[in-house]
């Protein structure tokens, strides 16, 4: 449509362009030609004036005065055509060229007058003077013959161009006239006549030569000239001008041309790629005009449908139709395309061989520039093969689904149906049913066997669901001889289900290898909603175990049961752990040990703290800790410290706890090692063995002591008198001195038991030289009691409380 | 310079034959204007009353003049002066006795508007006749603005340049052929040794100038002052035209006021007045007969149809 426009408007442009071209040409050229014409009929004016100036200034003589006829013709016929001369009339409507003009005309009419001066005194002239030769050469000799002759040299002197001889003639004459009035000779007479009219048109003709001269008519053409040639010269300017605006105009065009050809080809090449694109597109093009007849149907087409092009041409795709869709749905795209929009949707088409294809289809109508429709163009796009393809995946889709919500054994729901379940059903109590002791079914019937027992047991809690459940439960097996049961609606109250549920499998005859069996069962019951820290799969796990462990068949899980509990303060804790050793909040503090004979602090117990709202003490974290791997980041931040409070205090001495399991950490010893290796006083530190726990490997621990005290450290025991330490160890190891155990301490004010523990580990110390430190010190009295007992060093709130190092040292 | 032109024209009084020229056979002219011009001249439409026509005047066949000491015009009007002839009128230097007609142009609307002569007087109704007598599809065939009284005197004026008599026996002459008689050329070489051709030179023998009548000797035959009533300086007083002499013996009366008949009288006054001598009857009869001799042709364009 725009197409259109542009062509027709550049065919204008052209033939606009080549009248405009030629007609300026066409108009140049004439008024050059026009121009050089009139100014060389001013020129002629100039060689018309130097004619005439030749003429009248010419001496006298016969003439033909045909030339000085044709002179004036010339004359008037020049001024003439200046008169009818468009030119030279638009050049006179200056008012100072038409003034010259007028100027150099009337000098012409004066110097046509001259002419007729010139011809008319040159004609009597020529005649006088030819009379005189005449008569002279006849004059019979007398006296005034020889004033004649005179006179008549001076005539053809005269004749000759001598203007001087004039006023001579003229006395000569006037002398010989009055002499002759008494003369009678006809001859000089006629002769002296004839002088009178030679003189008369003499002096007419040099009168004119000195009028021509003053006329100064040259400058009059010349300036004439002048003018015109100015003149011509503007027009010539203002044609160059108008040429000039003329080939801008040309270049302009032709840039245009060039773009709207540019424009063109690349047009073309737009098409033919959009050609190209139609042809070997993957789908399918199908292109018919406003009925409907199809035009034009691409390759792929072609070749999915079967159909040949000549078969299809001129046809409606009606052919194409499988019959498939209602006369409603064609009537409805007809009337969407022929609206002028576009029908987007799916066919269900037939090939040329009956085959149904399915097609993803889109009609779009195309317009002319009156908006009227000519063509249609529908795009479709062959999706039988991913019709089949989905239909596959979808069914196999749903095959895994089922696969992975069901149990493989029985074909009830599994764990992962069960979970999704507990996520969607915000209510409702969930009942775990477990076999009781089916390790010992299945030892006694054999794998193959239990299975078909679990397989029975489903098929008979999906009765009783089926039968005695009226609405809203599901029956989950989870896995060996675990199931769940989750009811929505409590129908029945979970005590009563569970009693009923229980009757129903004891009473239930299971046969088993043509042998009757039957199972008892334990159940657990959830709570109606999920708990904040647990869900009801767990609750009803529990209270299942806790009908186990009561020895009862069924359980409603009771918020307050031990087993939850801890397992929420155990992970609570860990996290407090985790938190504190990325925040550094795991500290160590310091305890002294007093020398009691010199009374000064002989070292300090490092001891390790976690500083939380409060500070948190090892019996509150360690043991709990020693569950999770952060125990041994404990273990080796207390050691890093500790090297580092050590680099710090050279003269005073440390002593670190250290348990069986840190001697079995290999990242722990070599911590403990590499910091050993680099610190400049190790023989100021002492690890406190703990005797309590169980050790495994002496034999371990008495090579890495060895390798321990080599670098010049102190060994103690910790704990002497409690649990597992003996005397036995303590002659295996090679300790420097012993601790006794806090609790055998905290009670020797009370308990005199202790006093006699007390006093045989000293005795024992004595004896083989061990020093002995007595802890937990707490209070005057028993500081009494271990001075008297003879124990020489002490630590305990009585001395001080453990502290930050910063506070003590 | 002055010395050689002097020389030349002194010789050229005795070497004068060049000083007369022959007609030419043809004239360049528009003949489909001049067609129309020739309709237009011999139409009497032009005149006021429908009676005069430009032919009244100018009789072509005789010399295209009247043969009447004055013209008649109108109503039987009486001009005032003789009618000179149309015939070879192109190569006058001007129209009319007193030139006051630079061509035959300007000569030809003259006698249209003259009271005496053809007396029209309102020009649109001239046109307004001359449509009615189917001039203006005429007209429109020769010039593209049709019907004007511009275009009128122009076709009658190209049809006038057409009107050339050649051939005549002396022209002949001058061309070469020998068929002058012996008293014919000793009236040519009088006509030249008193002085005549001084005035009566060049392709017309005369016309080519203005010379006042009575050089020597006074002519005062009526009030009419020449080329005086055109330039209204003194000295132009009894200035006329130089007429041609061509067709000489068809075109009498003679003179300006065409008071003398007869052509030998003529030559005698025209030798008093204008030459100051007075002619035997011999040198009168042997010029007379050089003149005869200047009778030319028909012109060629009263034979085309």
């Amino acid at each position: 449509m725009k197409n259109r426009y542009l062509r027709n408007f550049f065919l204008l442009m052209i033939i606009l362009l080549v009248v405009t071209f030629g007609f300026s040409i066409y108009k140049v050229n004439k008024d050059i030609v026009d121009k050089s014409k009139w100014i060389d009929k001013i020129y002629n004016l100039k060689l018309i004036n130097n004619d005439i100036n030749t003429l009248i200034t010419r001496p006298t003589g016969f003439y033909n005065y045909d030339a000085s006829r044709e002179l004036i013709h010339n004359l008037h016929q020049l001024f003439e055509d200046f008169e009818q001369d468009e030119v030279i009339r638009e050049f006179l409507y200056d008012s100072e060229h038409y003034l010259v003009y007028k100027r150099t005309k009337e000098m012409f009419e004066i110097k046509e007058r001259y002419i007729h001066i010139f011809t008319s005194s040159n004609s009597v002239l020529n005649y006088a003077m030819r009379v005189l030769t005449t008569i002279i050469t006849q004059m019979p000799q007398n006296h005034y013959k020889q004033d004649l002759i005179k006179l008549h040299s001076h005539l053809v002197l005269m004749g000759m161009g001598s203007d001087s001889s004039l006023d001579e003639i003229k006395s000569l004459h006037v002398k010989l006239q009055n002499d002759l009035k008494k003369e009678s000779s006809s001859h000089i007479k006629l002769y002296i006549s004839h002088v009178g009219i030679l003189i008369e048109n003499f002096s007419k003709l040099i009168n004119l030569y000195e009028e021509n001269k003053k006329l100064q008519i040259e400058k009059n053409i010349n300036q004439l000239i002048l003018y015109v040639k100015e003149y011509a010269n503007v027009q010539i300017k203002r044609l160059n001008s108008l040429m000039g605006v003329l080939v801008f105009s040309i270049f302009l065009l032709i840039l245009f041309l060039i773009w709207l050809l540019n424009k063109k080809i690349r047009q073309e090449i737009d098409l033919e790629m959009f050609k190209k694109a139609i042809k070997d597109s993957d789908n399918h093009i199908v292109i018919t005009d406003a009925k409907h007849h199809i035009e034009f149907a691409n390759d792929k087409l072609l070749e999915s449908s079967n159909f040949k092009l000549e078969e299809i041409l001129g046809k409606t795709p009606a052919i194409m139709q499988s019959g498939l869709h209602t006369q409603e749905f064609y009537e409805e795209l007809h009337q969407t395309i022929s609206s002028g929009k576009r029908w987007v949707g799916e066919f269900i088409n037939k090939d040329a061989h009956g085959n149904l294809r399915y097609e993803k289809a889109s009609i779009s109508p195309v317009f002319d520039e009156h908006k009227k429709i000519t063509h249609y163009i529908a795009i479709k796009l062959d999706v039988t093969a991913d019709k089949l393809h989905q239909k596959e995946i979808e069914e196999k889709n749903a095959e895994i689904q089922k696969r992975y919500y069901t149990d493989y054994l029985t074909g009830l729901r599994n764990r992962n149906c069960l979970m999704g379940k507990l996520d969607k059903e915000i209510e409702g109590r969930l009942y775990y049913i477990n076999i009781n002791d089916f390790t010992q079914v299945k030892t006694f019937y054999g794998m193959k066997n239990s299975d078909e027992i679990i397989k029975k047991l489903a098929k008979v809690l999906e009765e009783f669901s089926n039968n005695q459940l009226t609405c809203g439960s599901y029956l989950f097996r989870i896995k060996f001889d675990e199931f769940c049961l989750w009811c929505k609606e409590e129908n029945m109250l979970p005590k009563r289900l569970m009693k009923k549920l229980h009757t129903y499998i004891k009473h239930n005859e299971f046969i088993i290898d043509n042998t009757p069996m039957n199972l008892d069962i334990t159940i657990g019951c959830s709570k109606n909603i999920d708990a904040k820290n647990t869900n009801r799969y767990i609750e009803a796990e529990i209270a299942h175990h806790n009908a186990r462990l009561e020895n009862v068949n069924y359980m409603i899980y009771q918020e307050q049961n031990r087993v939850e509990e801890l397992y929420g303060k155990n992970l609570q804790t860990i996290k407090l752990i985790q938190e504190a050793l990325a925040e550094d909040r795991v500290v160590i503090y310091l305890q002294p040990i007093y020398h009691l004979p010199s009374n000064t602090v002989y070292m300090y117990e490092v001891l390790v703290r976690i500083q939380d709202e409060q500070i948190m003490s090892p019996d509150m974290f360690l043991e709990t800790s020693k569950m999770s791997k952060y125990y041994h980041k404990i273990m080796r931040t207390v050691i890093k410290k500790t090297f580092a409070l050590m680099r710090k205090n050279r003269d005073k001495r440390f002593s670190v706890n250290f348990s069986y399991i840190d001697f079995t950490n290999e990242a722990t010893m070599s911590c403990l090692f590499e910091e050993l290796l680099k610190c400049k006083a190790p023989q100021n530190l002492t690890l406190e063995i703990l005797e309590s726990e169980n050790i495994q490997d002496y034999g371990m621990i008495k090579e890495k002591i060895l390798q321990i005290k080599k670098f010049g450290c102190q060994i103690s025991i910790d704990d002497f008198g409690a649990g597992h330490s003996n005397y036995y160890r303590l002659s295996q190891l090679d300790v420097d001195y012993i601790k006794i155990d806090g609790n055998i301490i905290k009670n020797l004010d009370k308990d005199t038991f202790s006093m006699q523990v007390i006093q045989s580990i000293v005795d024992f110390a004595k004896k083989s030289e061990y020093p002995v430190v007595a802890e937990y010190v707490h209070s005057e009295k028993i500081l009494d009691i271990i001075r008297e007992c003879g124990i020489e060093y002490a630590q305990g709130y009585y001395f001080a409380q453990p502290k930050l190092p910063s506070e003590i040292l | 310079m002055r010395i050689v032109f002097l020389l030349c024209s002194f010789l050229s009084l005795f070497f004068a034959s060049e000083l007369i020229t022959p007609l030419p056979l043809h004239i360049n002219y528009d003949k489909s204007k001049a067609i129309l011009g020739k309709k237009l001249f011999f139409d009497p439409v032009l005149s006021k009353d429908n009676t005069i026509s430009c032919a009244h005047c100018h009789n072509l066949q005789e010399g295209g003049d009247d043969g009447l000491e004055v013209s008649v015009g109108i109503d039987g009007k009486l001009g005032s002066i003789n009618a000179p002839t149309v015939l070879n009128s192109v190569y006058n230097i001007a129209q009319f006795w007193d030139g006051r007609a630079k061509n035959l142009q300007a000569q030809a609307i003259e006698p249209i508007h003259n009271p005496v002569e053809m007396g029209i007087e309102d020009t649109k109704a001239l046109l307004k006749k001359l449509k009615n007598n189917g001039y203006e599809k005429l007209f429109f065939e020769v010039y593209t603005d049709g019907l004007s009284l511009k275009n009128l005197v122009d076709a009658i004026a190209e049809f006038e340049k057409a009107l050339i008599t050649p051939n005549s026996r002396f022209d002949r002459y001058l061309k070469g052929e020998s068929i002058l008689s012996q008293e014919e050329l000793s009236g040519y070489e009088l006509f030249k040794s008193i002085g005549c051709i001084s005035c009566h030179n060049g392709i017309l023998l005369g016309g080519n100038f203005y010379q006042k009548v009575g050089i020597y000797e006074p002519y005062y035959a009526d009030e009419n002052l020449g080329r005086f009533s055109v330039t209204k300086l003194e000295e132009d007083k009894y200035y006329f035209k130089v007429p041609t002499l061509r067709n000489i013996s068809k075109t009498a009366p003679y003179l300006h006021h065409g008071k003398v008949t007869s052509l030998k009288d003529t030559i005698q006054i025209m030798a008093y007045h204008q030459l100051g001598r007075e002619l035997e009857t011999l040198e009168r009869d042997l010029i007379y007969k050089f003149l005869l001799t200047l009778d030319g042709d028909i012109p060629e364009i009263l034979n085309e149809k």
